[in-house]
């Protein structure tokens, strides 16, 4: 079949998919984060009430976890509008529809452009779509931001076809935004990997979702089936030749797995420990086939870029950073929930304008990108939100954890805190990682009430840059930023 | 190659080299803790850090791939701090780390070349000392978790996977499966985890003496030929065996008996003096008197009431010395040795079919093979390291392997397929193979056209042994059987191997089972191409050797069988001397010969046949007949204690000369300490007893038994036989050479039959049918099927292996294996005491209660244990065509003591 059907295919697709239930609509919007206040609870009374008279659906949650349990439907207002503060400085681009439409109606999601980039993508070459992505500029969305262009290209020149590996393992703390796609939108995370199969040239995606995303999984799973059962997934996908199989796993549980190798290593029944580069993962990874590894975020710009082109995704961020990041905001300020910013904002204006933060003086600093980073101090809250690290040294924005700490939070004790993550979370391989990221922990704990600290944070300076320089992975290697960036940002003020 | 410069000197390395190779190439010192010179980079210790021009920040240079035109630089202030801190990181990890000694071995030596004085880290709390297993401890308190040990046991050399890297942060810890202790795990004690820890925290419970000297050498256990380095402490005793990485046979693997059971040569019960029986005793005497009255004996059996049996133990030397001696001095032809108990049936229908005995392919031809089929041997117990070879094409590769046993052996672990017949089924079993490969056009017609003769008669036997038949025969299902002619006949890449065992051949129908194996090679076509062939795994180190010396009754050195021509021959290269020139009797022939008062003396040789013939009571009967008996060994063993002189022969570590493998390869021997005791080698003493008989009988043998050396020997067979033609010691020093090697610029020969066969153009098919699947079947009296076989911690009848005490620790008693429902049936559990009974004899054992077993089939191995032995119960009913006997099946019964 040719590929200028795809398009057709689609709308054929979609009329065959059409209900005819002309009721009013009522969408509860239910996740992780709001079923553990009383989300499900919520959707039965209203069942109840209603359900002779409306339509009733679920929908993901809109990322304002902070006034769940939410309904739409009831009033004239729609999902924006009871928390326009924490909307209003938001772009959404990723997020668009999550809370509006039912996560399971795929009529919904291609009413509002879902399948259409993959319909596009079929009726290109696999070479057209990466030029496409590539000229979007996007970047990894997990943590160490790559070109995406780049990735695929570098997998589909192998000698075997590729396997497409989703990272949905978002195993760090004060992180949700992937299981927020997953939940919400998981057409639109299986249509962004069908596009990277294609693109790089594979036939077998894997989606590596964390132990704990119950809800994440299962969403994924029943739209996974139903993809299936439309000819999305599978043999001649959209009447084309391209043909791809789809298949879920379940995490194998800690930070570590997230690395992509260790993710790969867990996979195939190894132990959770990373790999050795090279080979990287596109040229041997998963049983040694390259594989090319997208965080969900990522993915889900995916389509988007294609069908709305890659000028839009443009229009949005820098140009060096050009579209969107989510942000996982938490800790101490009024709206915490899950934001979508442009690339390039400065994190003042977040906490302010999107998490409603009125008073700094309330805040004793904020850990921007997780334990892999570090605590910043209020006065440098006017750097930008950009890829890799954002005050010149130690800290990094990762994949988009910002937690406010409040004034009654000591910076020291956060940062023995996240060391005591690094430390527990270290996969045991390597001796700076190991052995180190622990003796940090002991020595910050041992000198915590000394008066003078400085011959010990000399030789935890050692210690904190011979972890990072030596360690094995990625986590061993920022395993001695959150020390460090307490050295760089709060030493001084605290008499140090 | 490529050019890179380490700190300012340029350095050429191959291309694909590391740039730690770079390094070690140039000379720089740099720690390389988890980096195993033979395996792959780790990259856990993080110590071998570098300074890369070009490059962001330190890698290790163990995983980094050495480019043309880079610039490495070892030291630089921040990097040596940062690898400073690292070691010190490292030995923090080490309880009581003593800064400035050498105790803890390579760390100590990077410490105190790289390190600091003293670690500024507080020492950790580890896990305790594992000392379960009787040979080594592993002692967590000095582990450092480089992770060489769990490499090692696993992907990097043996595939077995008994330790790991378990438990994360700080709470990973080398550890078994469970946390159980190492002796309870899987662990065959094969210490290739101890032979590449860097810190002593894998040590063996003896300390050694203070090394003095390594020398190369070859192992004396089995058939595979792997590569030793033994290490020799300022008294001249063997302190350590160490693997040789560069032996192309073992690629740096040793088993339990390699690496620990050395320890024999240096036993308590070594004769070191000859005896000679006076007055019903056995007393010490001189060499002269021994060798006199020996010589004087002897001379009074020459001709056909002489018969001597040759070791397959002792070196191609030795056996070419010894049967030179009987067919010249003794003008007997009745020599022979133990393949007669092994490998007969094989070496009958290989010379029938093809034209020489000898596995046809290499031990890489396993690592390459797409399928692997293992019948009637249990390889992890007897070949552990061909084994590990076997396992790193299934593991590593993706081959796929199929196993025939009927007991389940530990290789099952790994199979794609397990076929499991009724005892003595193999030919159906075979055949029924065969009937799917034809039935399902997977024959290899040209194969079949161009190179064989006979396959029309052959088929017309196979073509009755269709799946649904040969299911009702060997209990194997239809699927199964169809399923493994497929893997067989088409493998997924490469070619098949066929890799057998006494499972095949210790049977009355042995020779036939031999030719099964062959037909189904040749019907396929997996002959003569890499990847494929047939290998009957030798047993004994130098079983290949000794038939390849001429220890054969029906042939000279080389196979050259004995004709008009050979006889001719060979008497003129022997100084014109009169030769015997009919066959002799094979050793199960030999026995009846001397009840029949046919054979009057014997000459033993470094076996010991009143433990490994069938029917022991009957064969000792025999043996007292004799009426002169010499035993040349290294121990006063059951058939030395029964002798009129007992000679004693130097071990293998006290003496140069040769082995040749299983897969053909002539390996060099080499002394490692002098002669225990006033032993000699076994060459040495019979061109000694030459001389003295030639000076009673006045036949002047020339110089035809004055060598100064091996060597001279090794080139005088070499010089008669053109299968070795091209091989000298000067050549064996870079390593050893596979034959046929007939010129001095031949490089060895990996894989036979590329393009002919020794018979001619052509391969013949040998039909046979399934007879009765063995000669004594159970009875009411005796319902048990009892199948023999060995266990890794034990060599043969045990002579050596009881005399080896890490070896004797692993395994004492003797264990009879029993399926759980038949233990339930007898009321027995693991550790109840049985007697087993057959016709002929009686022994005791302790209870192992194992799944491996089928229900109504018992399995005793035959070493003998606390006087206890298997070979007591056996049949001594032969093969007719190989004359070899039915070792792995005979009816006994069972009752609880």
């Amino acid at each position: 079949m040719s590929k200028h059907n795809s398009l057709e295919k689609l709308a054929e697709i979609n009329s065959h998919v059409q209900v005819h239930d002309q009721r009013d609509r009522i969408v509860v919007q239910v996740g992780q984060c709001s079923a553990s206040i009383g989300a499900y609870d919520e959707l039965e009374s209203i069942k109840t009430k209603y359900s002779e008279t409306h339509r009733i659906e679920v929908a993901g949650c809109s990322g304002a976890c902070f006034s769940g349990p939410r309904v739409t439907g009831l009033d004239s207002s729609d999902i924006f509008s009871n928390d326009q503060d924490f909307f209003k400085s938001q772009t959404r681009y990723v997020l668009q529809g999550i809370g509006e439409i039912a996560w399971d109606d795929i009529r919904q999601y291609i009413s509002i452009g879902g399948f259409e980039g993959l319909a596009k993508a079929l009726s290109v070459t696999s070479e057209e779509v990466i030029d496409i992505v590539s000229d979007s500029g996007l970047r990894g969305r997990g943590g160490a931001y790559f070109p995406v262009a780049l990735k695929w290209k570098s997998a589909s020149s192998q000698r075997s076809a590729p396997v497409v590996l989703v990272n949905a393992e978002e195993g760090e703390p004060g992180l949700f935004k992937d299981r927020h796609l997953m939940e919400g939108m998981p057409f639109r995370v299986i249509e962004g990997a069908l596009i990277a199969a294609y693109a790089s040239k594979s036939e077998e995606i894997l989606i590596y979702v964390n132990a704990e995303a119950e809800l994440a999984y299962s969403r994924l799973n029943i739209s996974l089936q139903k993809c299936q059962d439309l000819g999305l997934v599978g043999k001649n996908v959209l009447g084309t030749d391209f043909s791809v199989s789809i298949r879920l796993f379940r995490g194998a549980g800690g930070y570590v797995c997230g690395e992509e190798s260790t993710l790969i290593n867990t996979l195939e029944g190894r132990r959770r420990e990373p790999r050795l580069r090279p080979p990287f993962p596109t040229e041997s990874g998963f049983r040694s086939l390259p594989t090319v590894v997208n965080n969900v975020e990522t993915l889900c710009n995916v389509p988007l870029v294609l069908s709305s082109g890659p000028e839009k995704f443009r229009s949005n961020g820098t140009s060096d950073a050009p579209g969107t990041k989510l942000l996982s905001l938490s800790g101490n300020m009024p709206y915490r929930g899950l934001a979508e910013v442009p690339f390039g904002i400065t994190l003042l204006s977040v906490l302010q304008d999107v998490g409603g933060i009125k008073d700094l003086n309330d805040l004793s600093g904020v850990a921007v990108g997780g334990p892999s980073s570090g605590i910043l101090p209020t006065h440098l809250l006017d750097l930008e939100i950009l890829p890799g690290i954002i005050d010149g040294k130690n800290v990094m924005l990762g994949a988009g954890g910002v937690v406010a700490l409040s004034k009654n939070t000591d910076p020291y004790e956060a940062t023995i805190h996240l060391s005591k993550y690094n430390a527990a979370e270290s996969c045991g391989k390597c001796t700076p990682c190991r052995e180190g990221a622990p003796k940090i922990v002991s020595m910050l704990e041992s000198i915590r009430n000394s008066s003078d600290r400085s011959d010990e944070f000399k030789r935890l300076e050692m210690l904190a840059t011979t972890v990072n320089a030596a360690s094995l992975c990625g986590l061993g290697q920022a395993a001695g930023n959150p020390f460090l960036s307490y050295l760089n940002h709060f030493s001084q003020e605290q008499g140090d | 190659m490529i050019n890179v410069t380490v700190n300012g000197s340029s350095v050429e390395v191959e291309e694909g080299s590391s740039v730690l190779d770079a390094v070690n190439v140039s000379g720089t010192p740099l720690p390389q803790l988890c980096k195993d010179p033979d395996m792959k980079p780790i990259g856990a210790c993080r110590t071998c850090l570098v300074d890369i021009e070009g490059t962001r920040g330190y890698p290790a240079s163990c995983s980094t791939p050495c480019l043309d035109g880079m610039v490495v630089s070892t030291r630089g202030s921040e990097l040596d701090d940062i690898r400073q801190t690292v070691i010190g990181l490292t030995t923090g990890m080490v309880s009581n780390f003593e800064y400035g000694s050498d105790s803890h071995k390579e760390l100590s030596t990077v410490a105190s070349t790289f390190g600091i004085a003293e670690s500024d880290f507080e020492p950790r709390q580890r896990e305790p000392v594992d000392s379960s297993n009787p040979v080594f401890n592993i002692a967590m308190d000095s582990c450092i978790l480089c992770g060489r040990c769990a490499r090692a046991c696993q992907q990097g050399h043996q595939f077995i996977g008994a330790i790991d890297v378990v438990g994360t942060a700080t709470d990973a810890r080398i550890a078994t499966f469970m946390d159980k202790p190492l002796i309870d795990s899987i662990c065959t004690t094969c210490g290739q985890c101890l032979s590449v820890c860097p810190t002593g925290a894998i040590s063996t419970k003896e300390v050694p003496e203070k090394i003095v000297d390594y020398v190369k050498t070859t192992c004396p256990y089995c058939g595979v030929g792997c590569g030793i380095v033994a290490g020799v402490g300022e008294d001249g005793i063997i302190q350590e065996m160490l693997d040789d990485p560069d032996n192309l046979s073992s690629l740096g693997m040793l088993c339990v008996k390699g690496r620990f059971g050395y320890t024999f040569v240096h036993h308590e019960d070594r004769i070191t003096s000859p005896l000679i029986r006076r007055n019903g005793v056995l007393v010490e005497a001189t060499w002269e008197e021994a060798l006199d009255h020996v010589a004087e004996k002897l001379t009074e059996y020459r001709g056909d009431s002489f018969g001597t049996l040759c070791s397959a133990k002792a070196t191609n030397e030795d056996g070419y010395v010894q049967q030179k001696f009987a067919r010249v001095v003794m003008k007997s032809n009745h020599i022979d040795h133990c393949t007669r108990l092994c490998h007969s049936p094989s070496v009958e229908a290989m010379l029938e079919s093809l034209g020489s005995g000898a596995t046809s392919n290499s031990y890489i031809d396993y690592e390459e093979a797409g399928c692997l089929v293992i019948i009637g041997s249990d390889a992890n117990s007897n070949h552990p390291v061909a084994a590990s070879r076997m396992r790193r094409a299934v593991i590593e590769h993706g081959a796929k392997l199929i196993v025939i046993n009927p007991r389940r052996i530990d290789m099952c672990d790994f199979a794609d397929l397990w076929l499991r017949p009724r005892p003595g089924t193999d030919v159906a079993l075979l055949n029924g193979i065969a009937n799917v490969i034809l039935s399902e056009g997977l024959e290899d017609i040209s194969f079949i056209k161009d190179r064989t003769e006979g396959f029309d008669d052959w088929k017309k036997v196979v073509e009755k042994y269709d799946p649904e038949y040969v299911e009702t025969v060997t209990g194997v299902s239809k699927t199964d059987i169809i399923a493994a002619a497929r893997m067989y006949a088409s493998p997924p890449f490469s070619g098949s191997c066929l890799i057998w065992g006494m499972g095949i051949t210790q049977h009355t129908m042995g020779t036939a089972n031999a030719h099964g194996l062959l037909n189904l090679s040749f019907v396929s076509g997996q002959l003569g191409k890499p990847g494929s062939g047939i290998s009957p795994l030798r047993g004994q180190n130098n079983v290949q050797g000794c038939g390849d010396a001429g220890c054969i009754p029906n042939a000279f050195p080389g196979y050259q069988p004995i004709s008009e021509d050979t006889v001719e021959k060979f008497s003129a290269a022997w100084g014109g001397v009169n030769l015997p020139a009919e066959s002799g009797l094979v050793v199960t022939d030999m026995v009846p010969a001397i009840d029949e008062g046919r054979i009057k003396a014997m000459y033993v040789t470094g076996e010991n046949p009143l433990l490994s013939e069938p029917d022991l009571a009957h064969a000792e009967k025999s043996f007292r007949s004799l009426e002169f008996l010499v035993v040349q060994d290294i121990f006063l063993h059951e058939t030395a204690q029964i002798a009129d002189v007992v000679l004693p022969a130097c071990s293998f570590a006290e003496k140069d000369g040769s082995f040749t493998n299983s897969e053909r390869r002539v390996q060099r021997v080499r002394k490692v300490l002098e002669p225990v005791g006033n032993s000699k080698a076994d060459w040495a003493i019979f061109c000694e007893l030459a001389e003295k008989i030639s000076s009673i009988t006045g036949e002047d043998f020339g110089s035809e038994f004055s060598y100064a050396h091996p060597s001279e020997i090794w080139d005088e067979f070499a010089s008669l036989t053109p299968l070795v033609a091209g091989i000298n010691y000067q050549r064996l020093e870079n390593g050893g050479i596979q034959w046929p090697c007939p010129t001095d610029d031949h490089p060895g020969t990996r894989y036979l039959y590329e393009k002919d066969f020794p018979r001619g153009d052509r391969a013949k098919f040998v039909a046979f049918e399934q007879g009765k699947p063995a000669d004594e079947l159970p009875t009411k009296r005796f319902p048990l099927i009892l199948n023999t076989g060995r266990i890794l911690y034990h060599w043969h009848g045990g002579t050596i292996t009881r005399r080896a005490h890490g070896l004797l620790a692993r395994a004492s008693v003797l264990q009879v294996a029993i399926n759980p429902d038949d233990c339930d049936s007898y009321g027995l559990t693991s550790g109840d005491k049985v007697r087993i009974k057959s016709r002929r004899g009686q022994m005791e054992a302790e209870v192992l209660v194992s799944e491996k077993m089928n229900s109504g089939e018992i399995f005793v191995p035959f070493v003998k244990l606390q006087e206890q032995a298997a070979n007591f119960l056996t049949n001594a009913a032969l093969d007719p065509d190989s004359r070899i006997p039915e070792y792995k099946v005979c009816a006994v019964r069972m009752e609880k003591i």
